[in-house]
C-alpha cells in the first residue's frame, strides 16, 4: 500500500539518525517486538512505514555514502544494532552555516563538494517531513533548513533546542503556509529529562515541596563534545532549566544539563540525580539516582512516535506547531505542561478528541 | 615544649576559615583522648594549639583591614560555622593580586582596585611578624602569584605549604631553590583528609591488588564554593587536571580510560561536595564487575583536617635544620608530591619522620 509510506528527509547524519533508522530496519526485522511500543500503530501507520529519501550532512565521511553506511562512520558512536540494508539515499552535503563548534572543527573534516540546494531536493525526493537532527548551537543552519521547510512546504520536526516551534514568529509563518511544525529539542523515550521531571511530578502531587534538585549527566557522544562550549552549554542548560521551573516554581534550586565529555563512553549516557523535598512537618526526603542509557536509540524511540504523529497532522491539514505533539516528544514544547498530561493531550490528538 | 608555630596564610578563603575555626575547636584536646576529625592530636612534639596564625594576605575588600576573627565570615566564603572565634588582633592585609582572580571571578572575590589599594611587601611581612610557616591557599590557577608568594618565602627565610595545583614542591626549578636555603617545602595541591582523591586511590589499588582488570573510570566532583566556580573555566584549571589525575593513574602500571576532575558548578551546594566515583572492570574469567560510589562531604573542613599536620611537620623540618620538598609529608598528604607513593605506605613514611627515623 503505496499511501502507507511517509517519505522523510534528514538534516544531520549523526547518532539520532543512526537510531532512527536502524530502529526502521530493525522493527521490520523482528515483527514480535512492534508490541513492545508504546504506539504499535498510530493510525494506520507502523515504524516500518517510515521512509528516508533524502540525508544532508557535511561530514566528508558521509557525504557521498548511501546513509545506511554513514549512518556507521566511526564518529558516530550508536552501536550497530542490525545490519541496515541499502537505501538508494545519498547523503548530500546541506548548508554549513554555524553547524560546526570550535570542539567540533577539531573532530569533523568538512566536505569539499558544493552545497546542494535544499529546497530543490526536498522538492524532488517528495519529501514530507524535514527532521533538523542538526549539533546544538548550530543556530542559522536550523533556520535555512526551517526556511526551506516552510517554501517547499514540508512538515518540520526540530531535535535541537535553537527555539522554531516555540519562536512565536516561525510558529506564525509556518500557520500561515498551512505547514505543521514540531519541537523543540526532542526528549529521550526513558532520558534524564522525562524521569528528572516524572519524580518530581510524582513529589508535587504528593505535597511534597521540592527545595534543591540536580540532574547532571556526562556522557560520550559527539553531541556532548559540541555542549562543552561554554555558551551551548550554557544555552542547552537554559533551555531544560526553564521547563522545569515552569512547572515547579522559580524559587526551586536547580542544576540540570550535562557537565562533562568522557570520550570513552561512547554512546552511553551516566546520570546523577538528586533531589531535596520537605514533606510533612518538614520532614527531609531525599533522592539519589544514577541513570545509565544510550543516546542514539533513546532519541529515536521518541522520533519514531513523533514523525507519524506528524504525518497524521498533515492528513489532517494541519498547520503551525501541533502542541500535543510537541508536548509529548519535546523539552521546550511551546505549551509545556506535566509528562502525565502531554501523553494524555498525544493520545487523545491521535483519536480525534484534541485537534492540536 | 612551649614554642608557638607561627603561620601566614595567603588566601582567607573556606579552607583558610575551616583551619582558623579548628585551631579554636580544638584548642584544648585532650591528646590521651579519642578526638572526632583529627588525625594527630600531637604531631611529633607539637600540639595542635601550638599552631597560631600570625598574618594574612587577601585581595577581597570585605575582608582586607578586618580582624580575622571577622574576615572569615566574610562573602563569597561559605564554609560552615563550626566554632566561634574570639577577636585574635591580627588584620587582613592586601597582597599582590598577580594572576590570582580570573575575570570572571573579579565581583565574586571583591578583588581590590590596584590604582587606590598597594599590595604589602610579603617577604617584609613575614619577617616582621616573625612568620615560620606560610600556607598557599590561594585560588586555582594563580600560578604567578604563587610564585611570587613562594619567592617570598624563600627571602624571609619562612617554610612553605602549597594547598593548590601550582607546582612548586614538585618542581624541580624551585624544588632545588627551597634544597639550597635548606628551606622545608611541602606541596602540592592538598589531598583532603576523606576525599575524592585518596578514596579513588584506594579504591584503584584495591582493584589492581586484587587483579581486576580496569576497563574505565572516572570521577565527576560537583560543589558550590568559589573553588568550583573559578574552574568553571578549564584554562584555569590545567594543573589542577593533572594533579587530580596524575594522582590516580599513578596506581595503575597500564592505561585506563580515565576523566577526572571538577565537573560542574551548582551553586546551592555551598561548602558541600559531591563526588561520584565510577570503576568498571573484569575480574575471574573476564566476567564484568563495576563499583560506584557517592561521596558527599563539607569541602574546606575536609582540607584543614590535613593543613593543621602539613605544618607542623614543616616545623619539625626547620627544628631538624631539614631544607627542600619533604617527600614522606608531600606524598601522603598532597595531590601532586615530587613522588608518588601509595597511601598505606607514605602513612608509615609520616609516621617515621614524625619520630625523626627518617629525615624527610
Amino acid at each position: 500500500m503505496k499511501e502507507d509510506i511517509i517519505k522523510i528527509a534528514i538534516a544531520g547524519v549523526g547518532n539520532i539518525a543512526s537510531g532512527l533508522i536502524q530502529g526502521i530496519d530493525y522493527l521490520e526485522t523482528y515483527e514480535e517486538k512492534r508490541n513492545k511500543l508504546l504506539h504499535p500503530k498510530i493510525s494506520s501507520y507502523e515504524v516500518k512505514n517510515i521512509e528516508i529519501v533524502a540525508a544532508f550532512d557535511v561530514d566528508k565521511e558521509k557525504v557521498g555514502k548511501d546513509v545506511s553506511e554513514a549512518i556507521f562512520a566511526p564518529i558516530n558512536s550508536t552501536p550497530k544494532f542490525i545490519d541496515v540494508d541499502q537505501k538508494n539515499v545519498t547523503v548530500v552535503k546541506g548548508p554549513l552555516k554555524d553547524g560546526l563548534s570550535g570542539h567540533l572543527q577539531e573532530v569533523i573534516k568538512v566536505s569539499e563538494n558544493p552545497e546542494v540546494d535544499v529546497v530543490k531536493i526536498l522538492q524532488e525526493s517528495g519529501t514530507e517531513i524535514l527532521i533538523c537532527a542538526l549539533p546544538t548551537g548550530a543556530e542559522e543552519a536550523v533556520k535555512t533548513y526551517a526556511q526551506a521547510a516552510l517554501e517547499t512546504e514540508v512538515a518540520f520536526i526540530n531535535c535541537t533546542p535553537t527555539l522554531i516551534a516555540s519562536n512565536p514568529e516561525w510558529a506564525r509563518k509556518f500557520k500561515k503556509s498551512n505547514v505543521c511544525l514540531i519541537g523543540d529539542d526532542l526528549q529521550s523515550l526513558a532520558g534524564g529529562t522525562v524521569l528528572h521531571k516524572g519524580f518530581l511530578d510524582v513529589l508535587k502531587e504528593q505535597g511534597v515541596k521540592i527545595k534543591d534538585t540536580y540532574q547532571l549527566d556526562v556522557a560520550g557522544g559527539l553531541e556532548t563534545l559540541n555542549t562543552l562550549d561554554d555558551e551551548r552549554k550554557q544555552y542547552k542548560r537554559e533551555v531544560k532549566e526553564r521547563t522545569i521551573k515552569e512547572s515547579f516554581g522559580n524559587d526551586i534550586n536547580l542544576a540540570s544539563g550535562t557537565s562533562d565529555y568522557l570520550e570513552f563512553l561512547g554512546n552511553r549516557r551516566i546520570g546523577h540525580f538528586w533531589i531535596l523535598g520537605e514533606g510533612f512537618m518538614d520532614m527531609p526526603i531525599k533522592i539519589d539516582i544514577r541513570l545509565e542509557t544510550l543516546d542514539g536509540p533513546n532519541a529515536a524511540g521518541t522520533l519514531v512516535d513523533v514523525i507519524r504523529a506528524t504525518k497524521l497532522a498533515i492528513n489532517r491539514a494541519g498547520s503551525g506547531p501541533i502542541s500535543s505533539i510537541c508536548a509529548y516528544g519535546f523539552k521546550a514544547p511551546p505549551v509545556t505542561t506535566t509528562r502525565h498530561i502531554a501523553h494524555q493531550w498525544f493520545n487523545e490528538y491521535l483519536e480525534g478528541i484534541r485537534t492540536e | 615544649m612551649s614554642k608557638k608555630i607561627r603561620v601566614a596564610i595567603a588566601g582567607l578563603g573556606n579552607c583558610a576559615s575551616a583551619l582558623v575555626q579548628g585551631l579554636e575547636y580544638y584548642k584544648n584536646a585532650d591528646e590521651n583522648d579519642f578526638i572526632p576529625g583529627i588525625m594527630h592530636v600531637k604531631f611529633g612534639d607539637y600540639h595542635l594549639s601550638d599552631i597560631e596564625i600570625a598574618t594574612v594576605f587577601e585581595v577581597n575588600t570585605k575582608k582586607i583591614g578586618k580582624d580575622i576573627s571577622e574576615a572569615i565570615w566574610q562573602k563569597p566564603n561559605v564554609c560552615k560555622k563550626f566554632s566561634d572565634v574570639p577577636h585574635k588582633g591580627i588584620e587582613v592585609l592586601p597582597g599582590p593580586i598577580k594572576d590570582g582572580v580570573a575575570p570572571h571571578m573579579k565581583k565574586s572575590f571583591h578583588c581590590y582596585d590596584e590604582s587606590s589599594m598597594k599590595a604589602v611587601n610579603v617577604a617584609e611581612i613575614l619577617k616582621e611578624k616573625d612568620v615560620d610557616v606560610l600556607i598557599n591557599f590561594l585560588p586555582v590557577g594563580s600560578e604567578n602569584a604563587t610564585r611570587a608568594y613562594a619567592q617570598a618565602a624563600l627571602d624571609a627565610n619562612v617554610a612553605l605549604a602549597n594547598g593548590i595545583p601550582a607546582f612548586i614542591a614538585s618542581n624541580e626549578e624551585w624544588g632545588r631553590k627551597f634544597t639550597d636555603k635548606n628551606i622545608p617545602v611541602a606541596g602540592d595541591d592538598i589531598k583532603s583528609q576523606l576525599g575524592a582523591t585518596i578514596l579513588h586511590r584506594m579504591l584503584v589499588s584495591l582493584a589492581h591488588d586484587r587483579g581486576i582488570k580496569m576497563d574505565e573510570t572516572f570521577q565527576l566532583n560537583i560543589g558550590g564554593n568559589t573553588d568550583f566556580e573559578n574552574m568553571k573555566k578549564e584554562y584555569r584549571l590545567t594543573t589542577k587536571r593533572i594533579s587530580k589525575t596524575e594522582a590516580v593513574t599513578s596506581m595503575i602500571p597500564y592505561e585506563v580510560p580515565t576523566r577526572i576532575g571538577p565537573s560542574d558548578y551548582v551553586p546551592f551546594l555551598e561548602d558541600e561536595k559531591i563526588c561520584y566515583l565510577w570503576l568498571k572492570g573484569k575480574n575471574f574469567g573476564e566476567q564484568p564487575l563495576s563499583v560506584q560510589l557517592k561521596l558527599s562531604v563539607q569541602d574546606s573542613p575536609n582540607s584543614a583536617g590535613v593543613m593543621i599536620d602539613v605544618v607542623r611537620s614543616l616545623k619539625i623540618a626547620q627544628d631538624r635544620n631539614i631544607g627542600g620538598p619533604l617527600i614522606s609529608v608531600s606524598s601522603y598528604f598532597f595531590k601532586h608530591p615530587p613522588k608518588q607513593i601509595h597511601d598505606s605506605q607514605a602513612k608509615e613514611l609520616v609516621e617515621k619522620f614524625i619520630r625523626g627515623e627518617i629525615t624527610n
